[in-house]
């Protein structure tokens, strides 16, 4: 068996597999950021500031 | 007795509501367009014969790629945009933009390092397409850098549009690496002059790929967008 047989599997699931955490990381970054600045501008609004 | 009916109000939805729904509309349409990419890469692209399953890669690998260029693009024509106009809305499209950029630029290296590992044995290699996507993504990095520590809009806007447009040198000559030196890397097989050198199945989920990242990428900018513009609220209303 060669080299690539034996990586080839596992290469391609931690290739796609870091590719699902780096978008979805940085999805839900974005989410969370825009949620807790949607927070920050309701109290800020509310405190007549 | 009969009671009328009160006249209907037609409320017509904000700016902001008919936006949010749209990112809603789209994050929807990205969702159901990886599904399809997942599906075409794996189930209808045939296996390669000589790289068996690993090849399968190619497809996010080669579509983040694609799309990394282009938002690198759309950082060149907001900078060229921000200099000629000196409107901070083209600043804002560059500066989004290279965020999005750099997050491909990063799934490019590492799908490519675990598709090099599979093929050549090594996850990293010192050859011209290899630095130069590296060089690549350490020059939106510093763009990147700048932006976050330049706390005067306008200085920010005028030092990143000037490295935006030097950065954006270096993506023909990632594109041409392969061309112009030796390299590991292969060659391109889809623009080339006998044309596509992959069965059309490949290149079908290829196209997927393109069209699912394509949407990812539009999505995120619209996102990256939200946040800045609720920043920017906020510093007006603490200025009130």
């Amino acid at each position: 068996m060669s080299g690539t047989e034996v990586n080839g599997p596992v290469m391609l699931a931690i290739g796609y597999g870091l590719a699902v955490v780096l978008y979805g990381g940085y999805w839900i970054y974005l989410k969370q950021k825009a949620s807790r600045l949607e927070t920050t501008l309701r109290r800020v609004k509310g405190s007549g500031n | 007795m009969t009671q009328q009916a009160a006249p209907e109000t037609v409320v017509e939805p904000s700016d902001s509501e008919k936006s949010k729904r749209t990112t809603k509309w789209l994050g929807i349409a990205v969702a159901v367009s990886i599904v399809v990419f997942i599906y075409a890469s794996f189930f209808y692209a045939p296996e390669d014969s000589v790289q068996g399953v690993v090849q399968r890669i190619f497809y996010v690998h080669v579509a983040s790629a694609w799309i990394a260029a282009l938002a690198f693009f759309v950082v060149f024509l907001g900078s060229i945009g921000y200099l000629a106009k000196r409107n901070l809305r083209w600043d804002a499209y560059a500066g989004a933009s290279a965020e999005v950029g750099l997050l491909f630029t990063t799934v490019v290296l590492v799908t490519g390092m675990m598709w090099g590992k599979a093929i050549w044995g090594v996850y990293w290699t010192w050859e011209p397409r290899l630095t130069s996507v590296l060089v690549l993504w350490l020059l939106y990095l510093a763009y990147v850098a700048l932006r976050a520590y330049v706390p005067d809009p306008s200085r920010k806007a005028r030092f990143s549009a000037v490295l935006g447009i030097v950065a954006f040198l270096d993506v023909p000559i990632v594109y041409l690496s392969v061309k112009w030196w030796r390299t590991l890397h292969p060659e391109q097989v889809i623009v080339t002059e006998q044309g596509p050198q992959l069965p059309a199945s490949m290149i079908v989920a290829l196209m997927v790929g393109l069209v699912a990242m394509t949407l990812v990428y539009v999505y995120f900018v619209r996102l990256r967008f939200n946040v800045n513009d609720l920043e920017q609220q906020i510093k007006r209303e603490v200025a009130k």
